[in-house]
């Protein structure tokens, strides 16, 4: 028998004495043998809440220098007719409902994306055949596989569904916690006046 | 000697399995507080009957849960939903959202800081001349981009609104009927969990509770696995509105064979399917058929070679 299997065999037995007792020690004794107790209850009670949160997106890349702050999300540059300038954003809803809960977004008042400074009185229609050389914006929920419009504001708005595929819990099928990736772009071509352009959404999460 | 190292190993692992007890707790991670989380509660407010004619007062919180302060402006719209998924329609008017109208809030705006909360009450006037069956609205507070937010190139300014449903019931006539129009479990899964569909339908014309019981059992014997008896699931069916639900038996086995029962109840009436379910993973499938085709053509080959021995 080595020293090595000794030692091995040794610390084996330690181990395992020390597992053994730990829920020995949980029985300490009363030292003057005399005790009294009574019974006390602690009761609060918690409400039903649904929140909600923007952030940074959870499973999506974001586009280098593409930002979320402060409700915004901030896109790179426009060029005319180049690449869709895409990022994309997350919304995360917490709630202790045992049901499901939905989250819609639709447009702030116009579905436009409305030019300010120089593209004053300017504005870039929602569009879901945006492309290189094809002007408008609209939101995607793959990262940019496939565009669809903006909702009208005065519409039923669009049930933003989360990811791929989600792990139910008591029948929910958007856990709580998870973050659902929403992606925005923006196309610009020659007929998109040079200037800045802001869209308006709302997300809006209510228990089903 | 072969008995000793046995017993070496058998130490090693405990020592081992010791080790990761004492120290080796998973790590707990909370959730990283948001700069800005607005919460709503309650989340959902069934106000039972109103009366024509009459009032009703009631409130809602504005929470704080997150970082910083935040302003808010408050409002109501119409609730109702636009297929049997109940994904909500909050900007159509009918007969059932008439509410949004009747109702007013104390406050339009307001201001919270972290970790408080601003109450908002709300008051129904309920005209005097309408007629009876269910009401439903969303009263919301929303968070919108601050106006000084700067942005470099094209941006879209996010505002995030929650809502809590209200449902009510003018009181009068009332029309309570429905059933349940699909109830299904399925025979065969590659994966769990273990999950019941059903759509009921509302007819009337005020809500109703569905309900919903899901029961797993062996495939031989009535000793439950699984079942939500004591806590069924229930959800709010609006009238003339189908819904779909469906419900889980969250912690399946990977492989198995069970009974599973659903029932589902709605306006007394009780739908019960109970089916067997084969739960069995793809790939342990792919292993079963390859190892029938082995054996069969291990017999065949088998028979050829006796043949060909008595020749």
């Amino acid at each position: 028998m080595s020293k090595m299997s000794k030692a091995i065999a040794v610390l084996g037995v330690v181990a395992g004495l020390g597992v053994a007792a730990l829920p020995l020690s949980s029985y300490a004794a009363d030292p003057t043998g005399a005790s009294a107790s009574k019974a006390a209850q602690v009761v609060v009670e918690v409400g039903g809440a649904i929140s909600i949160e923007i952030t940074d997106p959870g499973t999506v890349t974001q586009v280098s220098g593409v930002t979320v702050a402060n409700d915004t999300l901030t896109l790179n540059q426009a060029k005319i007719n180049g690449a869709i300038s895409k990022g994309s954003l997350g919304v995360r809803v917490l709630t202790n409902a045992a049901e499901n809960y939905s989250l819609n977004m639709k447009a702030q008042g116009t579905t436009d994306m409305v030019g300010s400074g120089t593209a004053a009185g300017s504005s870039i229609k929602t569009n879901d055949a945006i492309a290189q050389g094809t002007a408008g914006w609209a939101y995607s929920m793959d990262d940019g596989t496939t565009w669809k419009v903006i909702p009208d504001a005065a519409g039923a708005g669009d049930e933003i569904e989360p990811n791929g595929a989600t792990t139910a819990v008591a029948g929910q099928s958007k856990p709580n916690s998870q973050v659902t990736d929403v992606t925005f772009g923006v196309a610009a071509d020659e007929t998109t006046p040079e200037g800045t352009y802001t869209g308006n959404v709302t997300f809006t999460a209510t228990v089903k | 000697m072969k008995i000793f190292h046995k017993i070496k190993y058998l130490l090693v692992a405990i020592f081992a399995f010791a080790i990761v007890a004492l120290f080796g707790t998973g790590a707990v991670y909370a959730d990283e507080v948001p700069e800005y989380r607005i919460q709503m509660s309650p989340a959902r407010d069934d106000i039972g009957e109103l009366k024509p004619g009459e009032s009703y007062s009631g409130v809602f919180h504005v929470q704080n849960t997150g970082k910083q302060a935040f302003d808010f402006t408050t409002g109501v719209s119409p609730y109702y939903v636009v297929d049997e998924y109940y994904n909500p329609d909050y900007g159509s008017n009918n007969q059932y959202t008439d509410i949004a109208n009747w109702i007013k809030l104390s406050t339009t705006e307001g201001h919270v800081e972290p970790n408080d909360e601003a109450e908002v009450a709300y008051t129904i006037t309920v005209p005097a001349d309408v007629p009876a069956g269910g009401q439903y609205a969303m009263l919301y507070a929303e968070i919108s981009p601050k106006n000084d937010s700067a942005t470099e190139g094209s941006g879209i300014a996010v505002s995030r609104r929650v809502g809590m449903l209200l449902y009510s019931n003018v009181e009068g006539k009332t029309r309570k009927t429905g059933s349940v129009i699909e109830n299904k479990v399925p025979s065969f899964l590659f994966n769990p969990p273990v999950s019941a569909t059903s759509i009921v339908e509302n007819t009337g014309n005020t809500h109703a509770t569905a309900k919903y019981v899901l029961q797993v059992y062996p495939l031989f014997g009535d000793e439950e696995i699984y079942t939500n008896e004591e806590e069924p699931t229930t959800v709010t069916v609006l009238p003339e509105t189908r819904r779909f639900n469906e419900i889980t038996w969250p912690n399946a086995p990977h492989l198995g064979i069970f009974r599973v029962k659903q029932t589902v109840t709605i306006f007394g009436e009780t739908s019960t399917t109970e089916k067997t379910v084969f739960l069995c993973p793809i790939w342990f499938l792919f292993i079963v058929i390859a190892i029938i085709f082995c054996a069969i053509f291990w017999i065949v080959t088998r028979i050829r070679a006796r043949r060909q021995d008595r020749r």
